[in-house]
Formats: structure tokens, C-alpha cells, sequence
């Protein structure tokens, strides 16, 4: 069991505030949804989580178990076990995604030698081993074989790029996995492959963060809770009849509850 | 008479007469006409053949401190080098050994290729120097008309440590039809200060398909002026890779001349520099027959304070027909120290062209792909491996062998590093 904890977070992008203020606990086993319209906030979040250097942490935490990852780089982020699926994934020209992910994998897997160097120990999966999980997730996920030996997203299409980022997060089994608008930008059948990818993932030992801005995925995807993102802050939180609410009333309906409140 | 009487040598920072040229083929035990050859090229290496530095090829690689070591070298063969052919290659006629050996077994073949050591005039000295004094490390590779050598002919050129010149020529004679790699990995041992001159050429027959691979790995002390000239038939196929590895300092010209229809030029470079290496390379490809195709496309991963020249000319000329051409140098800045200079100059001499272009581009790691991949749990330095190794991938993939290729990833690993043993899973 694990716990992410994120604490009061405030989050400016080039000297402008986007987050006010997140405050959200994660178990394992569980899935949350963030729901918001455009500009609220939501990629900024998941991008702060990871680590993306344009946005700058003004205040708050995020705890893995009561370790803060803010103060992590990245890769030790990744490798203490969150998993970001990107909304616009980086093309890597030249890297198959067999030998990125088995590369990847190897790099996870590596630890400090302990002479306390500071080099790395490798710990490599047999390639076997490697092929064969890989076999077992490309058939889980419908990924035809031609995939694993084109360049990493160069020039793959909206849809593949998802089913990538959604192949790598099985490949790599995070502990917590953020989806950013992963729905977005999908055809109903590749919805419905991503949301099953989704889905597959979910276990005990999983705590799953899921992005969007529509309902639509969450008619796939179960989520626990759901929680609306407006203006950078959290301003309701409910269970799955929340994401039918605002499917049915948008999200002015949210905004102005709130601005009607405080005012 | 010595040559210095005709042009005052003081001119000329190297010392090179024709006392030295004879005695250095006399001591070699050499044919009269070879001697002759070597005394030719003494006659080419002028004061007006020595850059002044003015040139647009020599304006941004100053030619100061030049190695003092001799220019005549009495290593006659390089320790270990191997010329090895397979059997069925030997009873084909194919010819590959060292130019001296193959003079005096193969004068007919030899002697029509020596004598022209043309080309571009950016190299004119360096050119001349190499033909006349030219020892160990010589090559010469000839494959009769017809004959496909399948096997990629493989020569580890190791230089042992002295101040010595390394002075050597590598001629490639590809017959109407044939078909052969060639693939030269150049590096030397010691620190000294020292010139090398490797000049190169290859003659790729009508309709003949040729790959030629350099790979330099030259120690630190290392100044490369060496120049290759590439002349292809009609209908003939040329790909010639240039890795420049290692810690030497490169000012090389390449020249390619398309001297009939249908030719397909593709020149290729990788450039893995670090330290305070300086890799110039000047280029010019004479686009000439009909529906002939040049193409060139230079990558450099540089480190540190490396600096990358590449200055390159294609010249579409008034007789040739429905052409392409292009020429593409791209490169990826690893240190804010690090700097590359790509010029581009396209002469189209004619309206009958089919495409003529360029594109060059220098610049920094992304910051997303870097941040993405770090997300993977690759760290800052393994990100960056994995993105050059990414960088170069593209001109890896045109090496169809894989020891090849493997040859060409060990020359650049200890720059661009080992994270990614690219081509197991594929």
C-alpha cells in the first residue's frame, strides 16, 4: 500500500499562478478523476507532479509515502514509481520503442552500487524476459508487432501515441499513474482500447490519477472519486455521479456555484 | 634541382624537397615511374598551392603551430595491418594490399590512378604532400568489371606512437558493374604533435556500386588534412561515410564529381567531438550528366568546447540535365561551449534542375524531449545518450552490415556513450 499526498500546491508557469492551492490524497488501489474546463489548471498539475522545469513550485508538497518528490528530479520521480502519461507526447527520432523501453526499463532497474560511488549497478532483464513481457502487453493493449520497431511518436498518429504512452505505463508498472487527457484526441475504438489499458492496470497496489476534460472515458473507466479543477483549485469532490453532473451541466455551472458562494 | 630554387620555401611551413622525395622512394626499393610520380606531386606543392588562410575553406581553421615532426616517414608498413579476402573474391581478380606491394605486382592497374591526384584547391599542398611522401598505411583496392565482393573489405589502420607524418594514400578502383565496401578505421597511438594526411580516392566505375567507410579516431596530438575525391560513372551507386571520432584536429575536403548519367552520390557524416577538438570539413559536389542525384548529410554530436566547420559547395553544372541535389548538416550542441558552423553554397548553372537545396541547423538538446525521456527514469546524461544515439540512428541505418555498423558505434561511444546497444531487439 502507498500513499500520494499532495499538499497545498501552488504552481506558477513563467511568473503566472495556475495552481492555488491542491490538496488530494491517492491510495492505492484507487482511481481518481480531475475534471476541468480548459485553462483550470489540469496539465499543469500532472506536468508539476513529474517535474517539468517551466513550472516552478511556489509552495506545498507532494509526498510518495511521505517522500517528497518535488524535491526529486525527474528520473527519480519516475523511478520511485510515478508514471506520467502524456497528453502531447515527445517524439525521440532514431529510438525504436522496443529499445527505448527496453533501455528504459534497464535504467529503472539500475541502483546505486553499494561502495557508495555514485556509479550505478545494472540489473538488465534478460532480453527473453523483455521480449516476452512485452509480447504479453502488445496483446493486452491490441498494438500491432509493426509498432515496437518505429521511432518513438515519429510521426505516429493521435491514437498511437496514446496506446504508446499507455503500452510504456504497463510496461514500466508504476505505483501511481497520472493520465493526462489521455481520451483526447481519440476515435470511440481507440477510446475504448485506452480506456481497457486503463482499466487493466488497475490493482490494490495501483493508485491511479486520471485527467480529463470529458465524461466520455469515464463511461470505461470507474473512477472512486471525482474531483472538479477550476482556477487551480479543487472546488468539489464527489463520486462518479459528479462526472454525469457536469456532463449535463458544464462546468459554468461549477464556476458560478463557486463565485456565487463566495460572493 | 631541388624544387626550392624555383619557390623559396621559406613560404611553405613544411619542409619538403625533392632530395627527400628521392631517397624516400629510392630507400623503398620503388619502380622508376613510381619515383616519378612521387616527384610530380612535389611540382604541385607550391607557395601558391598553401592556403593563405583567405580562402573561404581556410577562414575559420588557422593553420598556426604545425606539427614540426618529419614529413618523410621510415614506417614502411603499419604493425598488424591485415588485408584479408575471401577466397572467392581472390579467384575473382579482386586486388586489395598495400599500394606499394600492389605497384610492383600491379603496375598496370596502379599506375593509371596515381599520376592524377586532382581535385579541389582547398587541399592542393596537403594533396601534393600525401603523393609525393606517402608510406605506411597505403591502400589499394581494385575490383575487376562484373565482380561483386560481398564480404565489406576491413582495414584497421593503427599508427604507432612518433611524431612522424602519417602520410598515406588509399586508391579504390571499382571497374564497370562491380560491386565492394571499403571500410578504413584510421587512429594512431602517443601524444605527440603530428600530421596526417590520409587522401583517398575512388573510382566507381559505369553502373558500379561502392560504400566507403572512414572512420577517424586520431590521438590528441593529431592534425588531419586529409582530402578524398570521389568520381562516379554512369549509372554508377557511391555512399561514402566519414565518422570523425577520437581527439585530433580535422580539416578535410571532400570532393565528389558525377562524370556521367544517371550517377546516385550519397555522402554521409558523423561527427562525435568533445575537449577543444575542431572538425572542418569542406565540401564540393560537381552535379553533372542527366538525372544524376548528390546528396550530403553531415550530423554532429558536439561536447565541451568542440566546434564543428562544415563548409560545402554543390555546383549543378551547365551541361547536366534533370538533377537533384542537396546538402543537409545538422548539429546538436552538448555544451553551451560547444559551436558549429554550417555554410552552405549552391551554384546552379543551369534551369534544368529537378531540386537543388540545402539545410543546416545548430542547436541545443529540447528540453521536452529531454523531460520526457528523464520521466522514463533515464537520467539527465542517459536522456541525452539516448537522444544522440537517436541523432545519429539516421545515419547509422544507411550501413547495411551490422559489424559495420558496430565498428562505426564503437568509434563514437566513447563521446556519445553507451546507453543504447542500438539494433539488438530489431
Amino acid at each position: 500500500m502507498a500513499d500520494l499526498a499532495i499538499r497545498d500546491l501552488h504552481v506558477s508557469v513563467e511568473g503566472k499562478p495556475i495552481l492555488n492551492g491542491i490538496d488530494l490524497a491517492v491510495r492505492s488501489g484507487e482511481a481518481h478523476a480531475i475534471m476541468g474546463p480548459n485553462g483550470s489548471g489540469k496539465s499543469t498539475l500532472s506536468l508539476a507532479i513529474m517535474g517539468h522545469p517551466k513550472y516552478k513550485v511556489e509552495r506545498g508538497a507532494v509526498l510518495l509515502d511521505g517522500i517528497d518528490l518535488l524535491k526529486l528530479p525527474v528520473d527519480a520521480r519516475a523511478r520511485a514509481g510515478v508514471f506520467l502519461a502524456f497528453q502531447y507526447p515527445s517524439a525521440i527520432p532514431g529510438v525504436s520503442v522496443a529499445n527505448f523501453l527496453r533501455t528504459a526499463i534497464n535504467a529503472r532497474r539500475a541502483s546505486p552500487a553499494p561502495d557508495g560511488s555514485g556509479e550505478m549497478k545494472k540489473n538488465d532483464m534478460p532480453i527473453p524476459q523483455f521480449r516476452k513481457l512485452l509480447a504479453e502487453k502488445m496483446k493486452l493493449l491490441q498494438i500491432d508487432d509493426s509498432f515496437i520497431t518505429r521511432s518513438v511518436n515519429d510521426g505516429f498518429s493521435g491514437g498511437e501515441k496514446k496506446r504508446l504512452e499507455i503500452l510504456q505505463m504497463h510496461m514500466f508498472q508504476p505505483r501511481f499513474a497520472i493520465l493526462d487527457e489521455t481520451d483526447s484526441g481519440l476515435d470511440i475504438d481507440a477510446l475504448k482500447v485506452v480506456a481497457e489499458g486503463i482499466e487493466a492496470l488497475r490493482s490494490p497496489d495501483v493508485g491511479i490519477l486520471l485527467i480529463t476534460h470529458y465524461e466520455r472515458i469515464l463511461r470505461y473507466v470507474h473512477p472512486d472519486f471525482v474531483h472538479v479543477l477550476v482556477d487551480g483549485r479543487i472546488v468539489r469532490t464527489g463520486g462518479p455521479e459528479l462526472a454525469a453532473e457536469l456532463e449535463s451541466k458544464g462546468y459554468e455551472f461549477v464556476r458560478e456555484a463557486l463565485y456565487a458562494g463566495r460572493a | 634541382m631541388p624544387l626550392a630554387s624555383a619557390a623559396p620555401l621559406t613560404q611553405i611551413p613544411l619542409l619538403l624537397d625533392r632530395k627527400t622525395v628521392e631517397q624516400h622512394s629510392l630507400r623503398r626499393g620503388e619502380p622508376d615511374w613510381l619515383r616519378e610520380s612521387r616527384l610530380h606531386a612535389l611540382e604541385r606543392f607550391t607557395p601558391e598551392s598553401w592556403p593563405s588562410g583567405e580562402e573561404e575553406e581556410w577562414r575559420r581553421f588557422p593553420l598556426s603551430g604545425l606539427p614540426t615532426g618529419p614529413l618523410a616517414s621510415t614506417l614502411d608498413h603499419l604493425p598488424g595491418i591485415q588485408f584479408k579476402l575471401e577466397p572467392d573474391a581472390i579467384a575473382a581478380g579482386v586486388i586489395f594490399k598495400g599500394l606499394t606491394r600492389a605497384a610492383l605486382d600491379n603496375p598496370q592497374l596502379v599506375r593509371p590512378h596515381i599520376v592524377n591526384g586532382d581535385g579541389i584547391p582547398s587541399h592542393a599542398a596537403f594533396r601534393a604532400a600525401a603523393d609525393a611522401l606517402w608510406s605506411a598505411g597505403s591502400s589499394f583496392v581494385h575490383v575487376p568489371a562484373g565482380v561483386v565482393v560481398r564480404q565489406p573489405l576491413v582495414l584497421e589502420k593503427i599508427w604507432p606512437a612518433s611524431d612522424d607524418a602519417m602520410l598515406s594514400r588509399t586508391i579504390v578502383v571499382a571497374e564497370r558493374d562491380s560491386t565492394v565496401t571499403l571500410v578504413e578505421d584510421l587512429s594512431s597511438r602517443g601524444d605527440a604533435p603530428r600530421i596526417a594526411i590520409p587522401h583517398v580516392e575512388v573510382h566507381v566505375g559505369a553502373g558500379a556500386r561502392v560504400w566507403y567507410v572512414g572512420i577517424r579516431r586520431w590521438a590528441p596530438g593529431v592534425l588531419d588534412l586529409g582530402f578524398q575525391r570521389y568520381r562516379s560513372a554512369r549509372d554508377s551507386e557511391l555512399r561514402s561515410l566519414n565518422v570523425f571520432a577520437g581527439e585530433g584536429r580535422s580539416k578535410v575536403g571532400l570532393e565528389s564529381d558525377i562524370e556521367g548519367d544517371g550517377a546516385i552520390v550519397k555522402l554521409f557524416g558523423l561527427v562525435a567531438a568533445g575537449d577543444s577538438q575542431r572538425i572542418d570539413v569542406n565540401s564540393f559536389q560537381s552535379v553533372d550528366g542527366r538525372a544524376s542525384q548528390s546528396d550530403l548529410l553531415y550530423l554532429s554530436a558536439l561536447y565541451d568546447r568542440a566546434k564543428a566547420i562544415f563548409y560545402g559547395k554543390i555546383r549543378v553544372e551547365p551541361t547536366s540535365h534533370a538533377t537533384g541535389s542537396y546538402q543537409e548538416c545538422r548539429n546538436m550542441l552538448l555544451s553551451d561551449e560547444a559551436g558549429a558552423d554550417p555554410i552552405p553554397v549552391l551554384e546552379i548553372l543551369t534551369n534544368d534542375v529537378v531540386r537543388c537545396g540545402h539545410g543546416a541547423t545548430a542547436g541545443a538538446l529540447s528540453d521536452e524531449e529531454l523531460f520526457y525521456a528523464m520521466s522514463r527514469g533515464f537520467d539527465r546524461d542517459e536522456a541525452q545518450q539516448l537522444l544522440v544515439h537517436g541523432f545519429f540512428r539516421r545515419v547509422i541505418n544507411e550501413l547495411a552490415d551490422e559489424h559495420v555498423r558496430q565498428r562505426v558505434l564503437n568509434a563514437v561511444r566513447p563521446r556519445i556513450g553507451n546507453i543504447a546497444e542500438m539494433g539488438v531487439l530489431e
